[in-house]
């Protein structure tokens, strides 16, 4: 696969008809941990994930469903050498319901020694959203939201 | 992707407090949206679209380059834009964007060492094995 370079125009934009790099899948995010054991907990007793546990430190975080098993999370262990992450970093789950943000939240509160949950914010409902996002034991965010992929696909696909 | 094969243990909860559909993606910050909407979409061949002012949604173009399908299932980022980026991201932090072959990981990573200024790419990092897979890490303006 060859490079294409973009052209510039005489107004100084770009003419872009190919991109540069030619992305296939938008893989992978990652996460930092303390604990593998104890977030591998969290993540697939709490949040409902599946972990694929490749080391003692290391996993991978994945929600399998039948269109797509090659999306994933990938944790490192770093031991006491975690440093909290920004809520302007998290990582968003898709809820079928309203009703299950608003569990989520009890849940949250419920559990939070259990799973040394380190923040929980109330659920937020406008304009049709609704949404919750919570701190966990590694200080990494998840955002808990209605219909997050429907909303997603109705922005690209508006008509 | 190939990896080595190891002692790999599948963990599941028959019954788990919450039940999420799927992951539907991530956030990331940016200082300058329009400079990273330009990375993304004429660098690394992805798909935005803006949803607000300072709001950017960012998705792969899809099976072969021809585009989802209408509700079709792919992770999205959501970018947004602020004046100050108050937590940088290292390495061990980063968006995995997966090539077809080990000549385009090659390419991509000479690409980024050559149109750097233009794109804002900040550090470039030498093609290798990762834990079995060829890949190179590179950061934007914003390190992340």
């Amino acid at each position: 696969m060859g490079i294409s370079i973009p052209q510039a125009t005489p107004e100084g934009t770009c003419a872009m008809t190919e991109s540069i790099v030619k992305t296939d899948i938008l893989s992978h995010g990652t996460l930092d941990v303390r604990d593998a054991d104890q977030s591998a907990r969290f993540y697939t007793e709490f949040l409902g994930l599946e972990v694929r546990r490749n080391s003692a430190t290391s996993m991978w975080i994945i929600k399998k469903i039948a269109e797509r098993k090659d999306l994933f999370l990938v944790c490192v262990g770093v031991g006491d050498k975690l440093k909290a992450q920004s809520r302007d970093n998290r990582y968003i789950l898709d809820f079928a319901t309203k009703a299950e943000i608003h569990r989520a939240y009890e849940l949250a509160l419920e559990y939070q020694d259990t799973y040394k949950i380190s923040t929980i914010e109330p659920v937020e409902e406008e304009n049709g959203q609704c949404t919750m996002v919570l701190q966990d034991l590694d200080f990494n965010w998840w955002e808990f939201k209605y219909q997050a992929c429907a909303q997603i696909e109705a922005a690209f696909n508006p008509n | 992707m190939a990896r080595k094969p190891g002692n790999i243990q599948y963990l599941k909860a028959e019954n788990p407090l919450n039940q999420p559909q799927t992951i539907a993606g991530g956030t990331f910050v940016t200082t300058d949206l329009n400079r990273t909407r330009k990375l993304l979409e004429e660098f690394a061949g992805l798909e935005c679209t803006l949803t607000a002012e300072r709001r950017l949604l960012v998705r792969d173009l899809g099976p072969n380059g021809a585009k989802h399908p209408k509700e079709g299932v792919y992770w999205a980022f959501e970018v947004s834009e602020v004046s100050e980026i108050m937590h940088p991201q290292h390495v061990l932090n980063h968006w995995g964007f997966d090539l077809a072959t080990l000549e385009e990981v090659d390419a991509a990573n000479a690409a980024a060492l050559e149109l750097a200024a233009e794109y804002g790419i900040a550090k470039v990092q030498k093609s290798r094995n990762i834990h079995g897979v060829y890949a190179f890490y590179f950061q934007d303006f914003d390190e992340n």
